[in-house]
């Protein structure tokens, strides 16, 4: 497969491709050769998330075979911070989108670096009108250099900053910059427990038929002096419980969703399965299939 | 204020170290600010970056670190406190991979701290820091570096083929030698398993050299004669010369010992 060029109809109208998994290919855990090497694979296709490296992104291609989905995560375009765009890493981007053949890249509505310190934690956008302007801004200019569409997702919130609700940033977001949006229900409810709000209050705020992909993942709840802080911890913790209700209210609500995927960087291979077997029985009961499955 | 601005603010909002001082001056722009959620939060990346940052390489000397603020029970996350309320902070390079911000910031209050706990920074620093960095061509904060370690010798093997003699011996690896006022490697020991040290730490010298290359360190419990034995084959050196200049000195003994440790190759 060769690169893929991917407009926001064809992102749209694409088929479901069911339940992946998002990995991290330069980590230990789990261990995703062996996952893929597994002569049925209990899920339907893998975000890659590759550091930037095209080298093992074109190994992942070649590990997996030509046909099976493959979506990018990426992580350093910095979409939300104010400064000029950084062209290495949209050209790391778009190696890796070709040679993963990747319909869209993910990256989140945050920032990791301010004024080149790397921060070692995700800062996510300041919720305010402003700061839509600038990311969508910067989100069209970054999506003219790259064969298919950066695909904003929301980030995990501590500490709100701006009176927007997370939901309707992502609406100005998404509607500016005419792009799909990616929903994390796990960095939804780490916001809600910011503003004290239930899981799904607001959900009517975000343009439901711009989620292209849901997210589930493990988080751990850590209480500092009575504030509830939700660390997301990925697969080195289980998937709340509330997350799979929030998924089997929200898939069916999704008019054009492409993916559902489980986040499990430091997940070992055993819980990586168990964890697909709990979202599977969210599919079950909600009657949804992978396309060709 | 413009967004880069607000950033920043919110930045230095979360590093600091008296939010009190935060909330006076901070709140007018971010008055949408949960104040116990940003103390908490504050706290919450604080222990991320003492334990992600310095936990592995730096563990005795920021628990003695923490000890020297406020006694045995002080959180280690108070040490991050500190130095991420400085401008010490904005020097990371990655997750301080250098050691700049918290050896910068140290080496910046010496006189706050016992001078044992600034001697077993510099023993960390080096075997946590500078010498892989430097077996793997990496960049060091050398400013830091000589502050920290003003008497650091580092020993690299010189390719000096016009005093080669015939037959002999050349330093097969970079050494470092440096001298302490006090136990470093005991006080190290002692600290990072979670022990704890007296108030007082009684002045004891010891020399601490190590050998680094690409697969790791050697520390070498080595006396003085030793040590400049090995000093000296950082040019190629005749047997015969070197029993010369160490007439007391059982040299062929060691230098045999040397070479089955690599720290010495032969050549004819």
């Amino acid at each position: 497969m060769g690169p893929q060029v991917s407009t926001l109809s064809d992102i749209f109208q694409g088929p479901f491709l069911g339940l992946g998994l998002g990995i991290d290919v330069h980590g230990d855990d789990p261990d995703w050769r062996s996952l893929v090497d597994q002569d049925h694979r209990p899920f339907d296709f893998l975000e890659v998330f590759t550091r930037g490296d095209g080298g093992i992104a074109a190994e992942v291609r070649e590990r997996v075979g030509p046909d099976f989905p493959l979506i990018y995560h990426h992580e350093n375009l910095e979409l939300v911070y104010p400064s000029p765009i950084n062209k290495p890493a949209i050209e790391a981007a778009a190696i890796n989108l070709n040679a993963l053949s990747a319909p869209w890249c993910i990256e989140e509505l945050a920032y990791r670096e301010i004024e080149g310190r790397y921060i070692d934690f995700f800062m996510p956008a300041l919720l305010t009108h402003e700061s839509a302007v600038s990311t969508i801004k910067k989100l069209k200019e970054i999506n003219s250099h790259l064969p298919t569409i950066v695909t904003p997702e929301n980030p995990p919130y501590q500490l709100p900053v701006g009176d927007l609700h997370i939901l309707e940033f992502m609406r100005l977001v998404g509607e500016g910059a005419d792009v799909p949006l990616i929903l994390d229900l796990g960095h939804l409810y780490s916001y809600q427990l910011c503003v004290g709000a239930d899981p799904l209050d607001h959900l009517n705020k975000i343009p439901l038929e711009r989620v292209i992909e849901l997210h589930v993942a493990g988080a751990n709840l850590v209480d500092i002096n009575g504030v509830t802080i939700y660390e997301d911890s990925h697969g080195a913790d289980v998937i709340p419980e509330i997350l799979l209700g929030m998924l089997e209210e929200v898939l069916p609500q999704c008019p054009h969703i492409r993916a559902v995927t489980i986040e499990v960087e430091d997940a070992s291979n055993e819980r990586v399965l168990s964890e697909v077997e709990r979202v599977r029985k969210v599919f079950d009961k909600l009657g949804v299939k992978a396309h060709g499955s | 204020m413009a967004l880069k601005e607000q950033i920043l603010r919110l930045d230095r909002m979360l590093r600091s170290a008296d939010l009190n001082e935060a909330e006076a001056t901070d709140l007018e722009v971010f008055n949408h600010v949960d104040m116990d959620r940003l103390h908490a939060f504050g706290q919450y990346i604080a222990d991320k970056v003492v334990h992600r940052f310095w936990g592995e390489r730096f563990p005795a000397t920021i628990r003695g670190i923490a000890f020297a603020l406020g006694g045995h029970e002080t959180p280690l996350a108070e040490v991050a406190r500190q130095v991420m309320a400085t401008p010490w902070f904005e020097k990371t390079i990655g997750e301080d991979v250098t050691g700049s911000a918290l050896l910068g910031w140290l080496c910046s209050r010496r006189d706050d701290f016992p001078r044992w706990l600034i001697d077993m920074a510099g023993y960390e620093y080096l075997v946590g820091c500078a010498l892989p960095r430097l077996a793997h061509n990496e960049t060091r904060d050398l400013e830091m570096e000589k502050n920290l370690l003003p008497e650091l010798q580092l020993i690299e093997p010189v390719n000096d083929s016009q005093s080669a003699p015939g037959k002999g011996v050349q330093l097969a690896k970079t050494l470092a030698l440096v001298c302490f006022e006090y136990p470093v490697t005991e006080l190290q020991e002692v600290l990072s398993c979670g022990g704890m040290i007296e108030a007082e730490v009684l002045p004891e010298p010891q020399a601490v050299l190590l050998a680094v290359d690409k697969d790791g360190l050697l520390e070498l419990d080595a006396g003085y004669p030793a040590a400049d034995l090995l000093q000296l084959c950082a040019r190629p050196q005749a047997l015969e010369q070197l029993k010369s200049v160490f007439p007391n000195f059982a040299v062929e003994e060691l230098v045999e010992e040397f070479k089955n440790l690599t720290l010495l190759e032969a050549f004819n």
